[in-house]
């Protein structure tokens, strides 16, 4: 992953440079052309020169004398071969480069006293291969300008033209559905930037309004339920009074009596986890945590020992934390019903309080529960009909308003631990 | 003794009237605000249960109006609305108890009897019922002058059936006066069965032994 200004750059280079090696022949034949064309000018011009100023006066004597010391304008005997008044381009061997290069030729007859002659004009052309380098070397340095030219209008282009959208995106990362603040987005007079905050606004206020209905929602049908459930309920005990039931009857109204008991039970989980998610539990204190374990304890060690499970204490080490008391109450109540209802026959749990966290362990299955889903709402780890299915969640709950880590661990067979880490 | 039920749900208060009645209650409704104001205005209760969520008004304020005419009713809150803040509200204003509903019409019985219990007994502590004597203070049984030792869950189990003396009590109803959020996760009815067996042979050696009657498929009674 890289960032949209690099993406940006290192695209633009690509395609220059393509474009650059694209148009190397074409920018390499119209040198040479030019170059070709000012080198014929010239020797055209150098013959004309001579034709006009010394041929008049040149004798025949002269002629070795003069190709003596002029080695790139020659006057020749009379060839048919060459091609006339016109310039073209031949190999010459060349003294000073050692070997033959290209150069532009210029043939025109000529007399000298009265016998024909012919003058050639001659100028060595620049190699291709200098030429190449030349384009080559005038290219790199284009090419460095231009990146550092980018990367620099790049940075004012970040700083300006894309600042509103990287605002909008920090907002929105730290954007927290739970917190429920809408974040503002700054004011930009870019059309697209202008939108995309408008409707991200939109698409977060009514994400907003969903989840506070939603959060309302379970709420108050928790509330609306309490009634009707008060009503069921009394008329059961009601019935109950009734001495004339059947037998069958009886078992009607039993098992009626423990779904509405479990009915009930699933109500108030549920409001209470409304409650949690709604913070209605804002009041904190410090408080001493041994001492409020002790208290859940006194009466839950006594109904766990009433199903044979043997509860070891280690609390010795103090721990204050800041809390809401009757979040915490119910954090470890949760966590001590789970231990005894998830437990074997003859079992035991293992209680410790250190270093700022408190460790509950329990004997049970000999399989370790699923991670990912112990918190979760109404998952089921095990098939067994035990609770609600809202206990740990609960207890999830409880920490994540507090700021404190829960964790499950199953460190031997058939061993599983829950961690409250308060820090 | 002069109950005043205030509670909007018909229903629900005529159950409650009903199941008080038969342990000699007698029990007066207020549906809403007004009328529940009038009737404390004019009569005098021994307990009052009010509702909070009631048409014409917060029954808070209600409390408020008891405490400030120095009314000497105990005060039990049964709301729906569930919130802690509203307990600790309730109580610092000058309820007695507070219960949430929904709840067992036992565990309503057992809060009132408690709550006279403290308002009347408040200097002897000591509690009959048939030949059984509970030091409510000492937290002891004795049974025509012969000492019980019952455990903790045994005492609570004991206190449960004889404030719903008379009345069949459901197992449910007793697992979760025992348990309170365990109720569901155990198998409750093992439970109770374990507790009442006990309890039932503790007081039966001492000489109390019919006073714990098994109805069949549903419950038990504490017959007086």
């Amino acid at each position: 992953m890289r960032s949209l200004l690099i993406k940006n750059l290192s695209l633009f280079l690509i395609y220059t440079v393509a474009i650059l090696v694209c148009s190397m022949p074409l920018f390499y034949f119209i040198m040479k052309y030019f170059y070709a064309e000012d080198l014929d000018e010239l020797i055209e011009y150098r013959s004309y020169d001579f034709i006009k100023d010394h041929l008049s006066i040149f004798t025949i004597s002269e002629i070795e004398y003069w190709n003596h010391f002029n080695e790139d304008m020659q006057i020749l005997p009379m060839d048919q071969s060459c091609p006339l008044d016109k310039v073209v381009q031949r190999p010459f061997y060349n003294a000073a480069e050692g070997f033959e290069v290209d150069y532009r030729v210029y043939y025109t007859k000529i007399k000298i006293e009265n016998q024909p002659y012919i003058l050639m004009s001659r100028i060595a052309m620049i190699e291709p291969k200098d030429l190449l380098q030349t384009l080559v070397f005038q290219y790199g340095i284009l090419f460095i300008i231009l990146i550092i030219a980018f990367t620099i209008i790049q940075r004012v282009i970040s700083q300006k033209l894309w600042r509103p959208f990287y605002k909008s995106l920090g907002k929105i990362e730290n954007f927290n559905l739970e917190q429920g603040i809408v974040p503002e987005f700054e004011k930009t007079d870019t059309i697209e930037f202008a939108r995309l905050n408008e409707n991200l606004d939109k698409l977060i206020k009514n994400n907003l309004k969903t989840y506070v209905q939603q959060k309302e929602f379970i709420e108050n049908a928790s509330h609306e339920l309490q009634t009707p459930l008060a009503v069921f309920q009394s008329q059961l005990d009601l019935l109950l009074q009734d001495t004339d039931l059947t037998e069958s009857q009886v078992k009607v109204v039993q098992s009626l009596y423990t779904v509405s008991s479990r009915l009930r039970r699933l109500n108030k989980n549920l409001l209470l986890l409304a409650k949690i998610d709604n913070y209605q539990f804002k009041e904190t204190q410090e408080i001493d945590f041994n001492q409020v374990l002790k208290t859940q304890l006194s009466y839950l060690k006594d109904l766990a020992e009433d199903y044979g499970i043997t509860v070891l204490i280690d609390s010795k080490n103090p721990l204050h934390v800041t809390a809401n008391k009757t979040l915490l109450e119910s954090l470890i109540n949760n966590l001590v019903v789970n231990a005894i209802s998830h437990n074997k026959n003859n079992g035991s749990i293992s209680i410790e309080v250190k270093d700022r966290t408190f460790l509950i362990s329990n004997t049970g299955e000999k399989t370790p529960l699923d991670k990912d889903k112990v918190f979760r709402r109404f998952s089921r780890t095990s098939e067994k009909k035990k609770g609600n299915g809202l206990g740990l969640s609960i207890t999830y709950q409880i920490c994540k308003l507090h700021g404190w880590k829960i964790e499950y661990e199953y460190p031997d067979e058939g061993l599983h631990r829950f961690i409250v880490r308060f820090d | 003794m002069k109950i005043l039920i205030v509670e909007d749900e018909r229903e629900l208060s005529d159950n409650m009237v009903t199941y008080l009645s038969s342990d000699n209650y007698s029990c007066e409704q207020a549906f809403n605000f007004q009328g529940a104001i009038e009737k404390i205005a004019l009569y005098q209760y021994d307990c009052i249960l009010l509702d909070l969520n009631l048409p014409g008004g917060d029954g808070l304020k209600i409390l408020e109006e008891i405490r400030k005419q120095d009314i000497e009713s105990g005060i039990i809150i049964i709301s729906a609305r569930g919130s802690l803040d509203d307990k600790i509200t309730g109580l610092k204003i000058g309820a007695d108890d507070y219960l949430a509903k929904p709840f067992p019409l036992p565990e309503l019985s057992v809060r009132i009897y408690a709550l006279m219990r403290r308002q009347q007994f408040s200097h002897t502590n000591i509690l009959k019922s048939n030949n059984v004597e509970i030091d409510l203070l000492a937290k002891t049984i004795t049974v025509e002058n012969k000492s019980v030792i019952l455990t903790k869950t045994e005492y609570e189990l004991l206190l449960f059936l004889i404030g719903n003396k008379n009345r069949v009590v459901s197992k449910n109803a007793i697992a979760e006066h025992l348990s309170g959020d365990m109720a569901d996760m155990l198998d409750s009815h093992n439970f109770v069965y374990a507790h009442i067996k006990n309890l039932k042979s503790k007081l039966g050696e001492a000489g109390c032994a019919n006073s714990i009657k098994t109805i069949y498929g549903t419950g038990y009674k504490w017959i007086e």
